[in-house]
């Protein structure tokens, strides 16, 4: 009577298995791959700087483009050209450099320390954009920077103490995952200037500002660029974590957006319990595809990307969140499909984190909430690119960015909860 | 699907522990499981006509099967739906509670309710949306397609753990499978599709198989704790993928690439509004059924399979037949491992066109799952990676239909944990005993 007690073991172990799956899968990564991943120098290398350049920015974006190649080793290159095309109103660091910051006063030795959350600075999502924001501040003062990369929930803590021990002037965490570990670290550290992506507090000490940024509003052109597309008058929207604020946010700001092109558009929308699973994503989106959607939002990382990609394979648009999925998921137009990816609802990290350190090295850095929405360009939407997107469509949703950006539309989602608000 | 009733008719279940097992039972409770089962279901038809059909919205909800103005369409009437169920339940239990004295039907009664469960969670769900329309076909292609990773893995669970070898590593062997798979074919093709993908599914295949050959070495060469070596494989997967992935295709640049090409089954896929969306798929999708098939005529039907089965159930009556009992497990087990690796390949190459660390979620694992709920029996072990399939797509589909319970929409993490629920009560109650291989996860020692 050995083998019953060997099955034991086995949904014993199942079991436990089953309960991490259900907690949140993109834990179970743990056991092999623990500790803090140390970058191979301190400081971003020319090569790692170069790897993540050519990765964000292809080379045909043919705009704004530095110079003419992105070789691996071209550090020389501005990291914003990834983003370099974007919306007519997004802007470039490098511009806002210039324009701004022309004759900043950096005192001396001013170090950045920037934490991610689970994953890399070059993964293509707000890790890297962050990691971009850094580099910018880099470039335009000259101050050092260094970054370690997370690679479990269980090492936010040990990762922060790791980047504090050179005793930094600004410590950069990303991701609302970290914002508790985060919190305590502004708390012990109060010389120290904390910025936190994603990270809402109920209150925050002088020395710790969270950029949130207004997802309801990106979500919103999202929607409404869906509703203008669509001709079956049905659209989805594949989220992430419920449990993840800005998604909410993201779908409820979508789903206002279509319906305020058309009240009778269908709207679908889907939760799904993980970020890192795109063929739950991709089966969503078919399922959507089924009821006649022609239009479909991804918002939940290579979740929400997978059900991008299935969308666009069936010849239907889609629509991309956080970064232009354009670069990203379709390799700047060289993965199939990209001529329908329409757009994508765009969340300026780059910007949040640069303009935070620029405060820090002038001096004027003060604690709070840094919101960046439509007004100040840190939500805005991604150029067509490839997409056929009509001449009208594309008028309507500049004027309704515009209306955002000056107030005069009102996303009728609560920017705190996410939720729908109520009237 | 596969059904408590299954497991009468198999050929191979050893009986005498069944039936002691059931004569203790009937000790203490008088009730067989069949009957207990029966009992539920009656309570369970009594509270539908008593309590839910009248409580429905007494609107007309539509069902339709297919695209474009062919479609048909069947219209229901929600409380009439729900009496009708609630009432064959009441049915299905009085038969299957009065099995004592017939002796008969019990097993087909309680199939019948069983899939009867299908529509009904349907005409409730779809009655208490938002919506009174919803596609079907879509819903069972959805449901297939998540169901045919879980199915292959469980097939790859099978030949091991036939031959008496246990598996936990089939997800591990599925996510090296996915990564190395991806990593050539970014390599080589730079993910743009043609005779390089096909290169890298073959591959990815080959792959599972390697990782299946490291267990059969630690297992059956070096007689390893069989759970341990298959824990071994588990992070072996994990860590080596996610290098690669670092190493190889970040710095590549290569993040998304063609997938396999979708296929129509001649003929067949004609067929007027069904055919098509029924009868075109992709490759490894289809691959599934014919190795479902192949592996149940293997099997069953030819001396190498018959050969696999005793060295699961007896190994040391095999050698004394003069049968090679460590060749053997390494063949069942390598060949598990290959169809493992083809399950990679249906996440990296098939569906999503990229990799990306720990893509797999689980799959591997709710495989072993499906296998357990199919007793080791390729059929059973496909429905009940259809019946995950069919949880996963239901949980999406509820949730975009708006289901709201007594105004109340149902939680999305409520619908996320429906496969795993159904994992639960399927394994912990519905199928009753499962009998593994007599000889799983023992060593096999050369008798003296």
């Amino acid at each position: 009577m050995r083998a019953p007690r060997g099955m034991m073991i086995a949904a014993l172990a199942l079991a436990l298995t089953l309960l991490a799956a259900a907690c949140g899968n993109d834990e179970t990564g743990t056991p092999a791959d623990t500790g803090t991943t140390l970058p191979p120098a301190d400081t971003g290398t020319p090569t790692e700087t170069g790897t993540m350049t050519e990765t964000a920015s292809p080379t045909d974006t043919g705009t704004e483009t530095a110079t003419p190649t992105d070789t691996p080793t071209d550090t020389g290159t501005p990291t914003e050209t990834g983003t370099g095309d974007t919306a007519s109103a997004a802007v470039s660091l490098a511009d806002v450099c210039a324009s701004e910051y022309a004759d900043v006063e950096v005192p001396e030795g001013f170090s950045v320390g920037l934490v991610t959350d689970i994953g890399r600075v070059n993964d293509g999502t707000f890790n890297q954009y962050a990691f971009e924001g850094m580099q910018a501040a880099e470039e335009c003062f000259g101050i050092e920077t260094n970054f370690i990369e997370t690679s479990s929930e269980a090492d936010y803590a040990r990762n922060l103490e790791t980047i504090l021990s050179p005793g930094p002037d600004v410590v950069v965490t990303v991701g609302f995952l970290l914002a508790t570990d985060t919190l305590a670290a502004a708390e012990a550290n109060p010389e120290t200037f904390f910025i936190g992506v994603d990270q809402f507090q109920p209150e925050y000490p002088d020395n710790y500002v969270g950029i949130l940024f207004r997802e309801d509003q990106g979500g919103f052109l999202a929607g409404a660029m869906a509703g203008l597309l669509t001709e079956s008058g049905v659209v989805g929207v594949v989220g992430g974590r419920e449990d993840v604020p800005p998604v909410v946010r993201f779908v409820n700001g979508f789903e206002q957006g279509a319906k305020s092109i058309d009240e009778s558009i269908n709207v679908l929308s889907v939760f799904l319990p993980s970020f890192t699973d795109p063929a739950a994503g991709a089966s969503a989106a078919q399922q959507f595809l089924g009821e006649g959607a022609d239009v479909i939002f991804g918002a939940g990382g290579l979740t929400g990307s997978g059900a991008v990609r299935a969308a666009t394979d069936a010849g239907v648009f889609g629509i991309g969140v956080d970064q232009d999925e354009y670069f990203t998921t379709y390799e700047g137009g060289e993965a199939p499909g990209a001529e329908f990816l329409a757009t994508s609802a765009i969340k300026r990290v780059d910007l949040g984190v640069f303009s935070q350190i620029a405060a820090a090295v002038q001096g004027d850095f003060s604690g709070g909430i840094f919101e960046l929405n439509a007004e100040n360009n840190g939500i805005t939407y991604a150029p067509f690119h490839d997409a056929d997107v009509p001449e009208e469509a594309a008028t309507q949703i500049e004027e309704i960015r515009a209306g955002l950006a000056d107030g005069s539309i009102d996303t009728g989602v609560d920017p705190v909860t996410g939720l729908p608000a109520e009237g | 699907m596969a059904t408590p009733a299954a497991s009468k008719t198999a050929p191979d279940a050893p009986e005498p522990e069944v039936v002691s097992q059931r004569t203790r039972r009937r000790g203490l409770t008088r009730l067989s499981r069949l009957q207990t089962i029966g009992l539920l279901f009656g309570l369970l038809g009594v509270v539908l006509v008593g309590q839910v059909a009248n409580a429905l919205p007494a609107d007309d909800v539509i069902f339709t099967f297919g695209f474009g103005d062919l479609a048909p369409e069947l219209p229901v009437d929600p409380p009439n739906a729900v009496l009708a169920i609630g009432v064959l339940f009441c049915v299905a239990g009085v038969v299957a509670l009065a099995e004592r004295w017939t002796h008969h039907y019990a097993g087909v009664a309680l199939l019948v309710a069983t899939g009867l469960f299908v529509p009904l969670v349907l005409v409730c769900s779809l009655a208490l949306s938002s919506s009174n329309q919803t596609n079907l076909i879509p819903l069972l292609v959805e449901s297939l397609r998540l169901g045919t990773p879980i199915a292959l893995g469980a097939l790859a669970g099978l030949w091991c753990e036939r031959s008496g070898v246990v598996n936990i590593g089939i997800e591990g062997m599925m996510l090296a499978g996915a990564g190395v798979g991806f990593v050539v074919y970014a390599l080589v093709g730079g993910g743009r599709g043609g005779l390089a993908l096909y290169a890298s599914v073959v591959v990815a295949v080959a792959v599972g198989g390697l990782m299946a050959a490291l267990h059969a070495v630690l297992s059956v060469t070096f007689r390893t704790d069989q759970i341990i070596s298959g824990v071994v494989i588990n992070l072996l997967a994990i860590g080596g993928t996610s290098f690669l992935r670092q190493q190889v295709l970040l710095p590549l640049g290569v993040q998304s690439g063609v997938t396999l090409p979708a296929v129509s089954v001649p003929l067949l896929s004609q067929i007027p509004v069904v055919g098509q969306p029924l009868f075109t798929g992709k490759p490894i999708y289809f691959s599934m059924f014919v190795i479902f098939v192949l592996t149940q005529v293997v099997l069953f039907r030819t001396p190498w399979g018959l050969r696999v089965r005793s060295v699961g159930e007896n190994p040391h009556a095999a050698e004394t037949l003069g049968i090679n009992v460590i060749t053997t497990r390494y063949q069942a087990v390598i060949l598990g491992g290959l169809i493992a690796g083809l399950a990679g390949a249906w996440f990296s190459l098939e569906t999503v066109g990229s990799f990306d660390d720990l893509m797999t979620n689980g799959t591997g694992f709710i495989a072993l799952a499906a296998l357990i709920f199919g007793k080791w029996r390729p059929w059973s072990a496909f429905g009940g990676a259809m019946l995950f399939g069919f949880a996963n797509a239901l949980g999406t589909r509820i949730q975009f239909l708006n289901v709201a319970v007594a105004g109340f929409p149902v939680p999305s993490q409520f619908l996320q944990i429906l496969p795993f629920v159904v994992t639960i009560i399927v394994l912990a109650g519905a199928i009753g005993r499962a009998v593994p291989p007599a000889a799983v996860g023992v060593p096999y020692s050369r008798s003296r």
